[in-house]
């Protein structure tokens, strides 16, 4: 099992290394135009920003849009631009790895669920590196910027950079929203795509799962998991009724299930030369 | 060791495939798959190696089931169809990738065994620089490295050269004589005359 | 030429790609519409009631219609257009190189015939894919709406800009012209990853390049002058204050006929291996 882990990362590293290498390039650069937005409402106002701040505008998501007020939406392309990163940096490994090269991979596996055990630990593995990468990025570019370390978000700078209008949480809350759930959410939804792709296409798993995060985008719902990760869209900076312990459990629950039925239907599923209709 | 195919049928939307085939193979010898094209070989041996689910039936490894007991043969090497390696590195290098799932090749084996097959093992070229004989080499190289108990050979010979092929026909030779057991399919009868011990023709997804 | 353009034309609009664009295109549409009738329903038995009936139909016809991006299903779809377009037929080249299916093509007809009506064939999927939609969704809307005129909401556009102003006088052919934008852009979208096919040799990259390149262009408007975001999609394949579908239909033929250069230049060159 611990050799096929290995085999994943490495050849999976070797397939995506230059994804990566792009999104820290397009991490980068959201960092610093985070960093000039903020140092414009610090100058204005006469204020230091925190580092929660900048990790806020990297990952706080897009502003809360109330029931009936669709004009004041506005695409929000820089958090867009992660969640479309994550998802094209998984999307193919999986099903091209199983379709070629991997028919000899599985042979040596000697069984199929320590195969797909191996590509979960390969996402999971790939997104938190990915998380890593965003968080490296941003604390530098704070750092950088001058920010404090109080780990509290701005008021100022919240309103007018973040999109978020109220903060009603405790601190512990708001680093969870913050922290944990763009991640734990990621993960969720990467896990998703890749049973799609397995069981559909990866084209079709890359839809359905960014369906899922411009729809959150748009609408507070409990049902659409992406806004668990957003903290404009969450209890305590809203008037909408998104809680990060329901956040924990859909996604624990989503994640399980995604193992499950990738297990269950690569288990029974023939490996018959593929011709990629989408 | 045996495999023992009892009652196999294979249907893919609604076209049979493979009806009722019954065969028991023993190592230590080269059975040989003859047929017509679409007659159901390589579907034969893509039950073999499980990677596909037949729709009755069973396939006996050594009183182990497979879809049952086991997922995936436990000592198995094959070649389905065309080979497929990583492009952007060596025969070397593929195959070093693969022993290291398993762990059991050392680096001299692996060089050993490319050498069997006439490939040179510090060749510098990327795969995606190999002929098509080179690939099919490399295939063969891949098949029976870590000399697996079971190796599935499919047109193991095609686009290989003279030399090549007697190459071929030693290393199955020295495999058949360390009790392995092995399948091939073959188009050239002179081939498989020389080459298989026991021939099994197919036709229609029957074995006659 | 002609031939092999049909035969490609009928590759791609009987793909399983274009069945699927146009379900996500007539879905959102659907989404959007299927309320909205339902609403228009039950209002016009309260059409006395002038308050409730104009802030009903507030804007008319244009405040419904796809381009207005006035509601989550026109966001959807103009979010998904890079994919749309791309879905259909935008692959094939690579697919075609990938199971050798161009070796057999190109020792029947020379390869720069193939080459150009690849082109020409993915480009008219990509607009047909993204196209036909906007036109159910507008045929649609017209049955429902029996008149044409422009609310005073400042969102959307009005007398003040000289496209606005033949909006108004000419609205059938502001609709056709904004129709043929869009076409032209979603072929200019498909033809962008049928040029990145002869770069690259990534599906996945290759299909999603024009969806990338999209979200780029939603962006970039931020940072230059107003007047000058006339040339970005979100403006002239939209209904907004100075959108103008002319320098839609300049831009993307200005675009299509450069991919064209670089595809057809690039690829009656290189061998087939």
């Amino acid at each position: 099992m611990r050799k096929l882990v290995k085999y994943d990362l490495r050849n999976g590293w070797h397939n995506t290394y230059y994804k990566i290498g792009i999104f820290v390039l397009v991490i980068v650069v959201i960092n610093i135009i985070g960093v000039n937005s903020i140092k414009m409402v610090i100058d204005n106002n006469k204020i230091n920003a925190d580092i929660l701040d900048y990790i806020c505008f990297v990952l706080g998501g897009p502003r809360y849009i109330p029931e009936g007020m669709f004009s004041m939406y506005v695409i929000p392309v820089l958090w867009l631009l992660i969640q479309v990163g994550i998802s094209y940096t998984i999307g193919y490994y999986a099903m091209n790895d199983l379709h070629a090269y991997g028919q000899q991979v599985l042979l040596r596996s000697s069984s199929r669920a320590k195969w797909w055990i191996s590509k979960i630990v390969w996402n999971v593995t790939m997104v938190s590196l990915l998380y890593v990468i965003i968080f490296i990025v941003t604390i530098v570019s704070a750092q950088i910027a001058g920010c404090k370390w109080d780990w509290e978000l701005t008021t100022d700078i919240a309103r007018d950079v973040c999109n978020i209008d109220m903060i009603a949480g405790k601190s512990q809350e708001i680093l969870i929203v913050l922290m944990v759930m763009p991640l734990l959410t990621s993960i969720t939804l990467s896990l998703i795509q890749m049973v799609l792709a397995l069981i559909l296409s990866p084209m079709i798993g890359f839809i359905v799962v960014q369906s899922i995060v411009i729809l959150s985008t748009i609408y507070a719902k409990k049902w659409l998991i992406s806004n668990y990760a957003m903290l404009s869209h969450n209890k305590i900076t809203c008037a909408s009724d998104i809680k990060y312990t329901d956040g924990i459990v859909i996604n624990v629950i989503l994640c399980l299930a995604a193992f499950v039925i990738g297990l269950c239907y690569f288990q029974r599923c023939d490996i018959l030369p593929k011709n990629e209709e989408v | 060791m045996y495999i023992e195919l009892k009652d196999i049928s294979k249907s893919i939307r609604k076209t049979e495939v493979l009806s009722n085939i019954n065969l028991r193979l023993e190592s230590g010898k080269v059975y040989g798959l003859k047929g017509k094209n679409g007659c159901g070989k390589t579907m034969l041996m893509r039950v073999i190696c499980g990677l596909i689910k037949p729709t009755n039936g069973t396939v006996d490894y050594n009183g182990v089931v497979l879809w049952r007991d086991i997922d995936v043969p436990k000592s198995i090497g094959a070649l389905i169809e065309n080979p497929s390696f990583i492009p952007g590195y060596t025969g070397y290098e593929n195959l070093e990738l693969l022993s290291s799932i398993k762990g059991k090749t050392s680096e001299e084996e692996i060089c050993d065994v490319m050498i069997k097959v006439g490939l040179e093992p510090y060749d510098k070229r990327k795969y995606r620089k190999y002929s098509l004989g080179m690939k099919q080499k490399l295939g063969i190289a891949c098949a029976v490295m870590g000399e697996p108990e079971v190796i599935v050979l499919d047109e193991p010979i095609n686009a290989i050269d003279e030399a090549g092929v007697e190459l071929v026909r030693e290393l199955l030779e020295e495999l058949k004589k360390k009790d392995k057991l092995i399948i091939i399919a073959c188009h050239d009868a002179d081939e498989m005359n020389v080459l298989a011990d026991e021939v099994i023709q197919m036709e229609k997804g029957h074995i006659i | 030429m002609f031939k092999m353009i049909k035969l490609e034309l009928k590759r791609g609009c009987t793909s399983i790609g274009m069945l699927i664009s146009l379900t996500m295109g007539i879905a959102c549409m659907l989404y959007q519409l299927i309320p909205w009738i339902n609403k228009f329903e039950k209002s016009k038995k309260m059409w006395q009631i002038y308050e409730e009936y104009t802030s009903f139909t507030r804007g008319g016809f244009y405040n419904l219609w796809f381009p207005s991006l006035l509601d989550a299903a026109s966001i959807y779809y103009f979010y998904f257009v890079g994919i749309i377009a791309v879905l259909p037929f935008a692959a094939s080249y690579y697919k075609d190189k990938k199971s050798g299916v161009i070796k057999n093509i190109c020792t029947r007809i020379r390869k720069k015939t193939y080459i150009k009506a690849k082109y020409i064939a993915t480009f008219i999927t990509g607009g047909i894919a993204v196209t036909i939609p906007l036109i159910v969704d507008f045929l649609l809307v017209r049955l429902y709406i029996p008149y044409d005129y422009f609310c005073t909401d400042g969102t959307l556009m009005s007398a003040v800009t000289s496209w606005g102003e033949y909006m108004l006088d000419h609205p059938y052919i502001a609709a056709v012209l904004l129709l043929f934008a869009w076409f032209l852009w979603g072929g200019v979208l498909a033809c962008i990853a049928l040029t990145v096919s002869a770069f690259s040799e990534n599906y996945f990259t290759i299909q999603l390049m024009p969806f990338f390149f999209m979200l780029i262009l939603f962006y970039l408007p931020g940072f230059i002058p107003v007047k000058y975001s006339v040339v970005f999609p979100y403006f002239f394949l939209t209904i907004f204050g100075n959108s103008n579908p002319i320098i839609g239909i300049v831009i993307s033929l200005v675009v299509a006929t450069g991919l064209y250069v670089l595809f057809v230049t690039r690829e009656a060159k290189r061998d087939i291996l």
